[in-house]
């Protein structure tokens, strides 16, 4: 489930519409990672008389709406009247994207459904609501649960370097759409690769000459598409760049991002490659790096 | 058997060469993977040992092997996870490993597109998971499964009656909610027994389009079984076709 800024037959207490004159809805969620399970901590609150009035009376309820749509997890916590909840879930239930949605709700029928604090709009209108009506909405917030105790908690890099599907293929391609962004080299680029792959001296070199320019693809292509990042929020490249990003100061969540200019950004990121690649080919030394 | 699955690196290098390799996925015998990653087995074991099991391939119509192969993989690999049931690397690493021949039986390749989302997770991964030769299995089985039922898998041959059911209950987000999809297929099982209604694709999609609308006002996951069967029964009273 994902909040849309949806209008409702009935006021609806939320923090983007004006049904109600005043009162707030408000919700906090906090996650603390356990060694089996991710704890979720739910804190929700209201200072609408007319919700608190049905909450008391056991009419409405406090809900939280957890799902992670990728492992079919899906439940509602109804809490009590103090608002406060704390839930444990298994790693074994979810992974990726797990969204929480806070709710006040109707738990059973309510029958002329009044209160003081309504709109004017929704004054001498009798209104009738249904048992799972929702009567206020809090902010979503979703987190990204990734409990990986193998080997993939350990991946070097963003990057793989595949053989072209194109045996003509003169250029090296880059693709994004997978967990890793794939660099395909033509096929006797990749042999060449795979005999020096080993040979960490010559890494500088293999990022000045593939890594750097893919890279620079890659923010580019991040910095023209500013509106639709959404779509590479579920690949883990993207996810471990925008870490290694904020680590150098650059929030790519950030206005200011598509300001930045990629052949800098992506220098940075890879600290400096060219300077080592040089200091490489003249001494035939490694400097000291940790990539 | 140990259930084996695909380290991210080997399935990446199997996705990302999928042109170049289609005509191996057209064979019968899998043993170019081994070549492809140079004589070295590319698989990684989940230790989780299980008795050997095959999957059906023998009748005329691939798809009429869907019940009696869903019964036997969910049932063998029941233990797992929601997690690790919606990992591409255990349901690739099947793909190519213990599965090659169902998989050649039941989802021959015609194009790249095929193999991408037949052997790999090709779409997001919640529709990627209805998609996967082998996923699709053992998904559709944990959405139906009843063990409440004389025959457990009752809901799931329901289901299987038409391929646009599975897809228009494992499309929907509330699919999540078992005790939605129990009542819901039950209901409309139900009207067929009781009042010779005829559930048709047609209604089938009309009801679940109704759901999604109606999880779209209401928070549905706060009704109980009785009300998810009232729900249905007026959706089905109201529906014309």
């Amino acid at each position: 489930m994902e909040i849309k800024h949806r209008y409702y037959p009935h006021p609806v207490l939320t923090y983007y519409g004006s049904d109600f004159k005043k009162g707030t809805f408000t919700a906090g969620v906090e996650l603390e990672p356990k060694d089996k399970e991710v704890e979720f901590s739910l804190t929700l609150s209201t200072d609408c008389n007319t919700l608190i009035n049905l909450i008391n009376a056991g009419a409405a309820s406090y809900c939280v709406h957890i799902e992670c749509a990728g492992t079919f997890y899906r439940e509602i916590l109804t809490i009590d009247k103090d608002g406060e909840l704390v839930h444990a879930i298994p790693y074994s239930k979810i992974e990726g994207l797990v969204n929480v949605c806070s709710f006040i709700a109707a738990v059973e029928d309510i029958p002329n459904y009044q209160g003081s604090d309504f709109h004017d709009d929704y004054s001498g209108i009798t209104l009738n609501i249904n048992k799972g009506s929702v009567l206020a909405v809090a902010e979503q917030s979703s987190f990204r649960i990734e409990h990986d105790a193998d080997e993939l908690a350990r991946v070097p890099s963003i990057f793989m370097i595949l053989e072209h599907n194109d045996k003509d293929a003169k250029e090296m391609a880059v693709d994004l759409d997978e967990q890793r962004i794939l660099l395909y080299l033509p096929k006797d680029d990749y042999y060449n690769y795979k005999s020096v792959m080993g040979d960490t001296l010559q890494q500088p070199i293999f990022h000045s000459a593939m890594i750097l320019p893919a890279l620079v693809y890659v923010l580019t292509e991040l910095r023209q598409r500013e509106d639709e990042l959404y779509i590479f929020e579920d690949k883990r490249w993207y996810r471990s760049l925008t870490k290694k990003l904020h680590d150098i100061g650059i929030d790519i969540n950030n206005d200011g991002f598509g300001n930045n200019e990629s052949i800098l950004t992506a220098q940075s990121l890879l600290d400096y490659p060219i300077t080592k690649t040089l200091h490489y080919m003249t001494t035939n030394e490694e400097e000291e790096e940790d990539y | 058997m140990r259930l084996l699955f695909l380290p991210e690196e080997k399935l990446l290098a199997l996705k990302g060469n999928i042109q170049k390799n289609t005509d191996h996925y057209k064979q019968q015998n899998n043993s170019w993977i081994e070549e492809y990653f140079q004589g070295g087995d590319p698989y990684k074991d989940t230790k989780v040992e299980l008795d050997d099991f095959t999957l059906d391939t023998s009748k005329d119509r691939p798809v009429d092997t869907d019940l009696h192969n869903i019964k036997t993989l969910y049932s063998k690999l029941s233990m797992l996870s929601q997690a690790q049931a919606s990992d591409e690397r255990l349901w690739a690493g099947l793909c190519h490993s213990h599965f090659w021949g169902y998989m050649q039986y039941r989802w021959p390749v015609k194009n790249e597109n095929d193999i991408r989302n037949r052997y790999f997770f090709g779409y997001s991964k919640r529709r990627s998971l209805e998609r996967n030769g082998l996923a699709r299995l053992w998904w559709v089985g944990w959405a139906t499964y009843d063990g409440k039922r004389e025959d457990p898998y009752e809901l799931t041959r329901f289901i299987l009656r038409d391929s646009d059911f599975i897809v228009n209950l494992l499309g929907r987000n509330f699919s999540s909610n078992k005790l939605l999809n129990r009542t819901v297929l039950n209901t409309l099982l139900e009207h067929e027994s009781i009042y010779n209604t005829i559930v048709s694709r047609k209604m089938f999609r009309a009801v679940m389009e109704q759901i999604n609308m109606l999880g779209g006002t209401i928070l549905i996951d706060l009704y109980n079984e009785d009300d998810y069967k009232k729900m249905v029964d007026k959706l089905v009273m109201n529906y014309t076709a």
